[in-house]
């Protein structure tokens, strides 16, 4: 059976609506409350307000003009504009935003559902990959701090890499802290050394 | 429907109509255009709306979706209307939606279907899968088991009310033990190998999404098995008296729908309906939810109609949102919030004469819920603006 997990938590969404108070703005409401989200309006676009949020339909105008009430950078903020120009300037705006899904004025009901839908799906894709990328970002500096510390013990106590290695990861166990840590730690005792054997 | 003498009156309302009267859906939607032409018929005979006959202008799209629109087309660019009673299947009102949007009209739509719409360009008077689905779970649950055998037709329709059922049996701790989808159009017999099936799994309950004359073939088909022998039922949200009728009373006896409307719905309203509609249609003409939604909103359109006294769809709907009409089926009032209608939820079982007994209905009107994903049994549709859970009534005891 297909995942329908985002279909059943519309009904548990806040969504802000950073739009004026007008013909389109209300429509969008109106249809956001049919569909049952938690709906609410605010304009001039205001930064507390999307705070509580986890969608935000956003009107895009010329860069200039676009009201930022929220940062474009929070993974967890799924972003929907509101456009009513095709004009390089809008798309510019667009882009700069990173905006999940896009609505044309004027607002029509049907299609307002399919883009908060395949919003939120792109929005946590999104998400999980920025955590993934930051989880192997982390790895890679570990493993480059080991490698460092490892070379630092062979060097030390003439052992082989192996060996460090080893002592490396039962000092690790034996302190109850990350082996980067440790590594980190020998790295840094090292440098300090480096710093007072040179020193005039 | 021609009406020479209201044909030529300038000062007539224009209406369209759009049921097909030929093809595979011709019997609910011959149901539609009877409720339909008897309401016209009511209102011009009671002086018309603000002393102006209505004067329906009617097409037959033979249940081909392509014809809808193109004759949709026809009603609101070359005959000049803005308001058209028409569609029963999802196919058909999806087919006609953009065309009602861009030239601005009004569909009156009467039939059930699986929700997940709105248009401002639309009235939906038919129920959505809070106002049946749920009820007939709940009923198969607690009277035959959740075992529960799914056909139905291929498209839109059957698979959003299979999805709902299988929700709903999964939430009943039940099983779905067999799913099948056949095109609307049927070659003889093409029931042969799911019946074959059917008798070795012995469901606790088939529930049937065929649509037209497949369910019609299925359920004749079906009455030659064992199964129909040890009365384990068919379950639906679409067969009603026209069916039965078509089938054969004894060959449908014991199946369950769930609707708002049976022809044994014991209210006055109810009572005066079906004399006027036996007195116009013949006393063997089936009466059936088809044909009371088709009346019913034919009667909120001309209270609109009275009220604001314009066509222009945006005022007209504006005027329907939030009235009500003492339907056959009790009160009707159309949500404000979605433009479909509060309904009463009723469970039926079919008789020998073509009828049902009704063995459940709620207290009370159902808000519908279009956009309702998560179905659950203690659920009667979620209703921010209606007053608690609606009651439930259990007659069947």
């Amino acid at each position: 059976m297909m995942d329908l997990r985002i279909l059943r938590e519309l009904r548990d969404l806040r969504v802000l609506i950073a739009h004026p108070h007008d013909g389109d703005g209300d429509e969008l409401v109106r249809q956001l409350r049919r569909i049952g989200c938690d709906v609410s309006h605010v304009w001039p676009a205001a930064a507390k307000a999307s705070e509580r949020a986890d969608v935000v339909f956003f009107l895009v105008e010329h860069e200039s003009a676009t009201q930022r009430g929220f940062s474009y950078d929070d993974t967890s903020l799924t972003r929907i504009a509101v456009v009513n120009a095709e004009s390089p300037l809008t798309l510019r705006a667009l882009m700069d935003a990173r905006a999940h899904a896009v609505i044309m004025k004027p607002i029509r009901p049907i299609g307002i559902l399919t883009n908060l839908v395949l919003a939120r799906s792109l929005q946590s894709y999104e998400a999980k990959l920025s955590s993934k990328v930051a989880k192997l970002e982390e790895t890679m500096k570990s493993q480059r701090l080991i490698a460092k510390a490892t070379r630092i013990i062979m060097a030390k106590e003439s052992i082989s890499e192996n060996e460090a290695y080893t002592l490396l990861r039962r000092q690790a166990m034996k302190k109850r802290v990350s082996m980067a840590s440790i590594a980190d730690a020998v790295t840094r005792a090292e440098e300090l050394l480096e710093g007072i054997r040179n020193a005039p | 429907m021609q009406n020479d003498t209201l044909a030529n009156n300038r000062d007539a309302w224009r209406v369209g109509i759009l049921f097909s009267r030929s093809g595979v859906m011709r019997i609910p939607q011959s149901e539609h255009f009877f409720g339909t032409a008897l309401a016209i018929e009511e209102v011009n005979a009671a002086g018309g709306i603000l002393g102006r006959p209505v004067e329906p202008i009617a097409y037959d799209p033979g249940s081909n979706p392509a014809a809808y629109r193109e004759l949709a087309e026809r009603l609101l660019i070359d005959d000049g209307v803005q308001i058209i009673f028409g569609c029963s299947t999802s196919a058909e009102r999806k087919a006609v939606l953009p065309s009602i949007e861009r030239w601005n009209g009004l569909l009156w739509y009467p039939s059930l279907y699986e929700g997940f719409e709105y248009s401002p360009n639309v009235i939906y008077t038919g129920a959505v899968p809070n106002q049946n689905s749920i009820q007939l779970a709940r009923y198969l649950a607690g009277r035959h088991g959740s075992r529960i055998f799914l056909i139905g037709s291929d498209y839109i329709y059957p698979r959003e009310s299979n999805r709902v059922m299988k929700e709903l049996v999964d939430a009943a701790q039940g099983e779905i033990v067999g799913e099948e989808y056949f095109p609307l159009v049927l070659a003889d017999r093409t029931f042969d190998a799911t019946l074959d099936r059917l008798c070795r799994i012995r469901p606790d309950a088939i529930f049937s999404t065929l649509v037209g004359e497949a369910g019609i073939a299925f359920y004749r088909q079906y009455a030659e098995t064992k199964l129909f022998a040890a009365g384990i039922p068919i379950a639906s949200l679409t067969m009603a008296e026209g069916e039965l009728a078509e089938i054969g009373g004894e060959r449908a006896v014991g199946h369950i729908t769930a609707a708002p409307y049976f022809s044994t719905v014991a209210t006055p309203a109810n009572r005066q309906f079906s004399e006027r509609f036996r007195a116009k249609f013949g006393e063997g003409c089936p009466i059936s939810m088809y044909a009371e939604a088709a009346y019913c909103q034919v009667h909120l359109f001309a209270q609109a109609l009275a009220a604001c006294g314009t066509t222009t769809p945006q005022v007209l709907a504006r005027e329907a949102l939030g009235a009500e009409f003492h339907a056959p089926q009790g009160v009707v009032t159309i949500d404000p919030d979605n433009n479909h209608a509060y309904v009463t939820p009723r469970i039926g079982i079919a008789t020998a004469d073509c009828t049902f007994r009704i063995v459940h209905e709620e207290t009370e009107p159902v808000k519908p819920d279009p956009y309702l994903v998560s179905h659950d049994y203690d659920q009667g549709g979620f209703a921010p603006s209606a007053p608690g859970r609606p009651g439930v009534q259990d007659i069947s005891a």
